[in-house]
């Protein structure tokens, strides 16, 4: 007893490393579940991300146009044998931190892992692949077949797929067997084995510390990044977490908050613009309203609802302003997406906030009030209501918008109030596609953009009966079987202007039957403090890597580490600017590759 | 001593009636809605509002006005509801005695052990939408079980005395006993244990609103905390904010408790010091 | 006699027990009556942030539905949850998947009883003294001043204060940290760093609840004091001539009883202040996971939280009811 005591009391006061030789970041979630890349994300903890390595990083927000980029990270290069072949070449420096080279069996192992471990989240491609094959030691090849060659998906697998070194996991699996992603943790320092620049060094309920690793195998490469350590911090509420980091204590944030405030206060904080609107767009909120529920799929009433939204008035009335969204969904701000839109379907099918068309739409169409009530009836009599727009209690913003929302639906004649359920009871209702309308995400940008939020939003595939949880996407049940066909062409078309045509088509149903009503564009919480570290990407820094370092995205965050410099020196320094970013490479490399590569037989 | 008595009376009626005047005649006399941001986010007190504004930038003494009427009005609702449970458990508890007795005071003592406001939780965040009847609904359920023992103890107390013991004597039946002799005896204890319970409700409102439990698309004092502690406004300083609704709060229920306290020495003497 | 303190105790154990059931009763079906489950809400989240493909993330919520049970009729669920309490187990937390909840219970829990413990006896020890003292002066300026303060004190919502006193002394005086339970990087244990920095973390929740739960036990104490005074033996020892400390001993000492049944009662309430409390100051405790597993519907977390609190609380009065029955002579007789 008195020795316990005693050993409680010597041995645990460790020093923190030095503050200007640490990167903080936070994260809101709950303490560390454990390090063991398999368990699910968003449980599993981010440090993962950097102490084992992908294939390449990507990134969809690359220098001062914003654009898609790969960089080369474990994979030295990569070629397209065929359509449905692509041959990854290994880096030959590439090793594990305990010596062991980094293989091609590696890499085979770890994407296997995911067949037989279905929570085994990031690497579960096997719906786009057929096989890993090993060709030698440093090259493998990923092999698709024509159902299922989705070449976005391939890209995505390529950036966040971590490899894990089999002469590790290959005894760990044989020993948890099915239970690898529940029982195992992994949460002994000493036993992780990765291959990326930093390694767990000690982690409480609060704090994971990570240590630089110096012999790193990519330093000639890629040089080593600046900060000794890296410190993610986890904070009970916003609250808490922001205070920490207007004192300094944390480096950067992913969330939105008011940088001017805190600018007018003296504080060295930026964001990715200096001025507004300060954030980068994406990851939007619009209004979702419920086919399932006539007389609420009638096409001219919805049309009548979009005209009837000031996106722009609501997104002012934010704390932090957002701008109004495309009613396309897409990103009008970057000029590759924007170069998707087409203008004359846009022109012809599209909306702008206009509430004198909508009556007039509601007008002709014979939608109006006969009764004397304020309300507007169908020709068949059918009240436009009492319906409910909904959202979820705590989401302050998104409560005022809905309100709004409301309010303006009822200048037009719809009986429609706003209501609020919290997360679990709004969710479970908007997944089974029990609601008139509500106010919810419309996706952002990945590789894929914008197939991706077509796909979840106009694709009859990912939904069914209401009732029944439908949690991916289309929670407004749009069944329209027409828009199957060109999802499913998209991503297997090498072939640029087809592509466009394709997305034509696409953005004619989004706006002929206002599958969604687009309203705000959210933005990408990136605010940092130059306090100790400087060479942050912004909309200045030249060839900025700018990535959200939101936890589901990180291993694309990896580069943003490598370009600080410690707070006074000159950014450009940086090992990012020195070793890593020469080896960038454009995503159409990708792309004119496969137009490239000898159809497959 | 008797004039003492009344101070605090007239006192605790004062300040409770401000406050509800604030409330009821307030938004009459400042007619701003406390639902529309004005565009002017955690504005300090000036002129054009008086207590500053929000991070909406929505008026906190409208909304303050607002809050008091919900308070209020979930207080009233809630303590009516529990005071007649209270006195019907503790009544019957208390006059019958025996197994009818032990298992009503089992079933009190149940409610009663558990936190109040994790009871309130438990229940209240499995309702979808929360309007102020419900949540007035769900405080006046849980609410009932002190008064249902100080009921039952003032019954039996009552039972024994001498003109309970006559009126037995006399051949009055139970319920006539219960409702000329006892109740009459109690309706001052009554009263003021629904001053008392209508201060409790108000609070737990204010609990349960505040950690977003509570009304779900209404302003209360506790929704006005929620979404000061949401925002942060403590440690932004905005005080403006997040004092008002929860000194009204207090205000509120102190001036009631006092009230009630002041009622129950002036009708049970044997409380009243030497 | 002794078979009336057995029969007593017997009722009491009875109740307790009773009492459980009904809880645990209620806590497994009371989650389950809404719409939505913890499954949806994990995936709707992963969904929010990772945007994975849809295959993959109805994979994922096949697989969770499949290992919670979660799509299963509710008897099944039921028989499933009780079959796992016998053999102690609490489960597996959804919304902090896949940690056990009897770990995330012994991660947060010593630290609510830190501070609520202590808190309780404190304020039980002032309040009763000064309850006492305001009796003994009943009718003085004192008693007119100190009891209106006091039930002043004894109606401040928790949650407000709590913000009051940090926003005063953390905020604008800054004698205190900023909420937090202690500094971040330092492991809890016995060693000076640890402690002292804990302490000062610790001094601000704890007056808080403090001074509020004080404002109650000195009402409670001084009516029931007062009572005492009035009762027939102090008029009697009055009319003796005893000196009018010792009356007052007395009376405390017959007055003290009833608090002690209330110690069990106000267990609950402050156990429910306190939470919230934790809260406000960000303090380490069950009233963040409690928060977290109903806003996530986290079945398991839930019923694990709500079954431990409940089982306190009842264990809790079941121990301070047997206490009274073994000291109060009139359990004896009855």
């Amino acid at each position: 007893m008195m020795a316990l005591a005693g050993s409680l009391w010597v041995g645990v006061a460790q020093p923190l490393p030095p503050r200007h030789e640490t990167w903080v970041i936070h994260d809101l979630y709950s303490p560390p579940a454990g390090f063991n890349p398999l368990m699910v994300p968003g449980v599993a903890y981010w440090g993962t991300y950097i102490m084992y390595p992908t294939l390449f990083l990507g990134n969809v927000y690359y220098g001062p146009k914003l654009e898609e980029v790969l960089l080369p990270y474990l994979a030295s290069g990569f070629r397209w044998v065929d359509s449905l072949t692509l041959e990854v070449t290994l880096r030959p420096e590439a090793r594990w931190w305990d010596g062991v080279p980094i293989t091609a069996h590696d890499v085979k192992f770890s994407w296997e892992l995911g067949k037989r471990h279905p929570t085994y989240w990031n690497t579960a491609f096997w719906d786009f692949l057929e096989e890993v094959r090993v060709i030698d030691d440093k090259v493998v090849q990923f092999v698709t077949t024509p159902p299922k060659a989705v070449y976005f998906e391939l890209l995505r697998m390529l950036t966040t797929a971590l490899v894990l070194p089999r002469h590790r996991w290959e005894p760990l699996e044989a020993k948890y067997g099915a239970n690898l992603t529940v029982d195992f943790k992994d949460d002994d320092p000493a036993q992780i084995v990765g291959g990326g620049p930093y390694k767990l060094e000690r982690w409480d309920l609060d704090y994971a510390l990570y240590v630089r690793v110096d012999d790193w195998w990519g330093k000639d490469i890629f040089g080593l990044p600046r900060p000794k350590y890296l410190l993610h911090r986890t904070f009970k509420t916003a609250a808490a977490r922001n205070l920490a980091f207007e004192r300094g204590e944390v480096d950067a944030i992913c969330s939105v908050i008011e940088v001017w405030e805190l600018q007018a206060r003296g504080l060295p904080i930026r964001s990715y613009y200096d001025e507004p609107p300060y954030f980068l767009p994406s990851f939007g909120w619009g209004l979702f309203i419920n086919f399932a529920r006539p007389p609420l799929n009638d096409p001219i009433l919805r049309r009548a609802i979009a005209y009837a939204l000031p996106a722009e008035e609501i997104g002012r009335s934010l704390p932090v302003p957002h701008a109004p969204a495309h009613p396309t969904m897409i990103i009008d701000v970057y000029a590759w997406a924007k170069a998707l839109i087409d203008e004359k379907v846009v022109a012809d099918y599209g909306w702008r906030y206009d509430p004198e068309k909508a009556k007039q739409l509601l007008d002709a169409a014979g939608i109006v009030d006969r009764d004397g009530d304020g309300v507007r009836e169908m020709p068949d009599g059918t009240r436009l209501g009492p319906w409910t727009v909904t959202c979820w209690t705590g989401f302050a913003d998104g409560m005022l918008a809905t309100d709004l929302i409301a309010h303006h639906l009822r200048k037009i004649g719809i009986d429609v109030v706003a209501e609020f359920y919290d997360f679990v009871v709004w969710d479970g209702k908007v997944i089974r596609g029990e609601f008139d309308m509500t106010f919810r995400w419309i996706f952002g940008i990945t590789f894929g953009y914008p197939w991706n939020v077509f796909r979840a939003f106009l694709d009859p595939r990912v939904t069914g009966p209401v009732g029944t949880p439908y949690p991916v996407g289309n929670w407004h049940r749009y069944m329209n079987w027409a828009v199957v066909p060109i999802l499913d062409a998209i991503p297997k078309e090498p072939d640029p202007e087809k592509v466009k045509a394709y997305y034509s088509l696409l953005q004619l149903y989004q706006l002929r039957d206002v599958v969604v009503v687009p309203l705000l564009y959210g933005v990408i919480g990136h605010v940092f403090s130059e306090q100790y570290w400087v060479g942050w990407p912004t909309s200045t820094r030249p060839d900025g890597w700018m990535h959200s370092i939101v936890t589901g995205t990180w291993p694309g965050a990896l580069p943003q580490l490598f370009g600080l410099v410690p707070a006074g020196e000159d950014f450009m320094t940086s090992p990012y600017d020195t070793h890593m970013k020469r080896w960038i490479v454009p995503v159409s490399a990708f792309w004119d590759a496969l137009a490239k590569a000898p159809k497959a037989g | 001593m008797k004039k003492l008595r009344n101070t605090r009376l007239i006192i605790s009626t004062g300040f409770f009636l401000s406050v509800v005047a604030l409330g009821v005649v307030g938004p009459w006399v400042y007619p701003v809605d406390p639902f529309s941001p004005s565009g002017k986010r955690t504005q300090p007190p000036s002129w054009e509002h008086p207590l500053g504004t929000d991070a909406h930038g929505r008026d906190v003494l409208a909304q303050l006005m607002h809050g008091i009427r919900t308070s209020l009005w979930i207080g009233v609702i809630a303590a009516s509801i529990a005071t007649p449970i209270g006195v019907l458990v503790g009544g019957i508890s208390g006059y019958k005695r025996g197994v009818l007795d032990e298992l009503l005071m089992a079933s009190t003592n149940i409610v009663l052990a558990f936190p109040p406001i994790l009871l309130l939780l438990l229940v209240t965040v499995f309702v979808p939408v929360r309007t102020r009847m419900v949540v007035a609904l769900l405080i006046g359920l849980t609410s009932w079980p002190l008064l249902a023992r100080a009921v039952r103890s003032q019954v039996m107390s009552l039972k024994e005395r001498q003109f309970t013991f006559l009126a037995r004597m006399a051949g009055l039946g139970d319920i006539k006993i219960v409702l000329v002799e006892l109740l009459p005896n109690m309706m001052s204890y009554v009263f003021s244990s629904f001053v008392w319970l209508m201060s409790g409700a108000m609070l737990a409102e204010a609990g349960l609103s505040m950690i977003g439990m509570g009304v779900t698309a209404d302003v209360s004092l506790g929704t006005m905390l929620f979404w000061a502690q949401m925002i942060d406004a403590v440690r932004r300083g905005l005080f403006w904010w997040f004092i008002p609704p929860g000194g009204i709060l207090t205000i509120m229920s102190a001036s009631l408790l006092l009230l009630a306290t002041a009622l129950d020495e002036l009708f049970n003497p044997k409380l009243r010091g030497r | 006699m002794y078979l009336n303190v057995l029969r007593y105790l017997a009722r009491r154990v009875v109740f307790a027990l009773a009492a459980f059931l009904f809880f645990i009763v209620a806590i497994f079906t009371l989650p389950r009556l809404i719409p939505g489950n913890p499954v949806d809400v994990l995936v709707s989240r992963l969904v929010m942030q990772a945007q994975a493909n849809p295959e993959l993330i109805h994979a994922v919520h096949r697989k969770f539905m499949e290992e919670f049970g979660v799509g299963l009729p509710l008897w099944k669920q039921f028989t499933r949850f009780v079959a796992q309490l016998l053999r102690g187990d609490l489960g597996t937390s959804i919304s902090m998947y896949p940690r056990k909840v009897s770990e995330i219970l012994a991660l947060f829990l010593p630290w609510t009883v830190a501070l609520l413990i202590p808190a309780i006896l404190v304020s039980w020890a002032v309040g009763n003294f000064l309850g006492v003292l305001i009796a003994w002066r009943r009718g003085t300026v004192l008693d007119r001043v100190i009891t209106p303060i006091l039930l002043t004190i004894n109606r401040i919502p928790f949650y407000w204060f709590a913000m009051v006193m940090l926003f005063i002394f953390a905020v604008y005086l800054r004698f205190f940290p900023i909420g937090d339970t202690y500094r971040w990087g330092l492991s809890p244990g016995l060693n000076w760093n640890f402690v002292v920095n804990y302490l000062h973390h610790y001094a601000l929740p704890f007056l808080t609840l403090v001074v509020i739960s004080t404002g109650g036990w000195a009402i409670g104490m001084r009516s029931m004091t007062i009572y005492e005074l009035g009762s027939d033996y102090i008029l009697f020892a009055d009319l003796l001539g005893l000196p009018q400390r010792r009356l007052l001993a007395y009376a405390f000492r017959s007055a003290c009883l009833p608090q002690v049944t209330e110690l069990g009662l106000n267990f609950g309430l402050m156990l429910g202040g306190s939470l919230l409390l934790e809260l406000v100051f960000n303090y380490r405790g069950m009233g963040s996971i409690t928060f977290q597993a109903l806003s996530t519907l986290d079945y398991p977390l839930i019923q694990g939280i709500f079954i431990v609190l409940a089982a306190a609380v009842i264990a809790v009065n079941l121990v301070v009811d047997i206490v009274y029955g073994l000291v109060d002579p009139r359990i004896k007789v009855t």
